[in-house]
């Protein structure tokens, strides 16, 4: 199994620490191809990228405006992907540096793998300093239609 | 068993709140101004009405209609009741006509919109036959640039000449140009970290995009 870091998680020591974390799960973590410098990689090319690489989720993060971006995910998981956030803490309370990154993830990957590899069906694991919620397309769905 | 329905948005689709349409569109727009249109009508139906805990979401259609909105209030001195029954013709002619190389925009004697469109003389909101007039280029420009962006797909933000909003790009959240990288993350990180160790950490990235991400987003970057 493998999972992409979108660019705003790509950092090299990051994705190593992932991929090191991974492998007892026999998960891979790589991060997302810059195929070409200065052009950014649009959302629908992301989501292909996944899947040509046989990816089971793409790893992000999330500071500001969730609730706008969950239309995003939404979409994300439309396409057929699976999604996992790191939700970012207030600044003034940690440093979320790598070792902060790796500390919200590593208590959860287990589960979230598992589950990724039980289904084929997109899921959304938003992962925060409380834990690990997972969230169907549908979920989502009925969130915005309510 | 509950009836399936499609995603609001798909892949490549931009998504905008009320707050970052006006945050693009700084420095002279507001979140009051943009809502006051949106429930004037002058924005059409958004994506989705927002309710308590859910915000509005607008197309990129309708960010750059704000903009056309906000450059005939405040360049052209449109008052805002010659604007409302222009708008949504004239973002039909903008962003979906076919021959709109063929167009030309022009104030009218009454103070309206007026477009020729290279047989035709006629009044946006009334569609009244007209005799041709002198081209305004500040007109023209509004129109040309809405159109440009259109047809590009990507907004600049006015003053960080390394910013971008691009509905194709994490669905219109503001990036550093190039890069899916978002202004919001990067600031964050800014204020936590430093500028340095973010740009150790994403060695594609340069000082100057990492300064104005911050600046954007107002944060005040850690002192290192």
């Amino acid at each position: 199994m493998k999972i992409v870091s979108d660019e705003d998680l790509i950092w090299t020591e990051l994705t190593h620490h992932l991929d090191e974390l991974g492998a007892q799960y026999r998960c891979r973590f790589v991060a997302l191809p810059i195929a070409h410098r200065g052009i950014a990689t649009p959302d629908d090319e992301v989501a292909r990228i996944c899947q040509r690489e046989g990816a089971a989720a793409l790893l992000t993060a999330n500071y500001k405006e969730f609730a706008a971006k969950v239309v995003y995910y939404q979409a994300l998981l439309s396409a057929g992907g699976s999604a996992i956030v790191l939700r970012q803490p207030n600044p003034r309370m940690v440093d979320p540096d790598i070792d902060y990154q790796l500390a919200l993830v590593e208590p959860h990957l287990q589960r979230i793998i598992r589950r990724l590899q039980r289904t084929n069906e997109p899921l959304l694991f938003i992962i925060n300093k409380s834990g690990l919620r997972i969230r169907r397309l549908q979920e989502l769905i009925d969130q915005f239609s309510a | 068993m509950k009836e399936r329905r499609g995603a609001l948005i798909a892949l490549g689709e931009g998504a905008y709140t009320v707050p970052e349409i006006a945050r693009i569109l700084q420095p002279n727009m507001t979140v009051d101004r943009v809502r006051y249109w949106l429930h004037k009508g002058l924005l059409g139906e958004p994506l989705r009405w927002g309710s308590t805990g859910k915000p509005h979401l607008l197309s990129f259609e309708q960010l750059l209609r704000v903009r056309t909105i906000q450059d005939l209030r405040e360049k052209l001195e449109f008052p805002l009741q010659k604007v409302t029954p222009v708008i949504e013709e004239l973002s039909a002619l903008v962003f979906f006509n076919e021959d709109w190389h063929n167009l030309r925009f022009f104030p009218t004697p009454k103070g309206e919109i007026g477009v020729h469109d290279g047989d035709l003389t006629y009044e946006v909101v009334t569609h009244q036959l007209m005799i041709p007039e002198a081209v305004l280029p500040e007109l023209e420009n509004i129109v040309r640039e809405a159109r440009k962006d259109w047809v590009r797909g990507e907004v600049g933000i006015q003053d960080y000449p390394r910013l971008v909003s691009n509905p194709r790009i994490v669905a219109g959240s503001p990036t550093i140009k190039g890069t899916r990288v978002e202004t919001s993350f990067i600031a964050y990180l800014a204020e936590s970290l430093g500028v340095e160790r973010v740009l150790e950490l994403y060695s594609h990235l340069d000082r100057e995009a990492v300064l104005q991400a911050a600046k954007f987003e107002g944060a005040e970057p850690l002192a290192t």
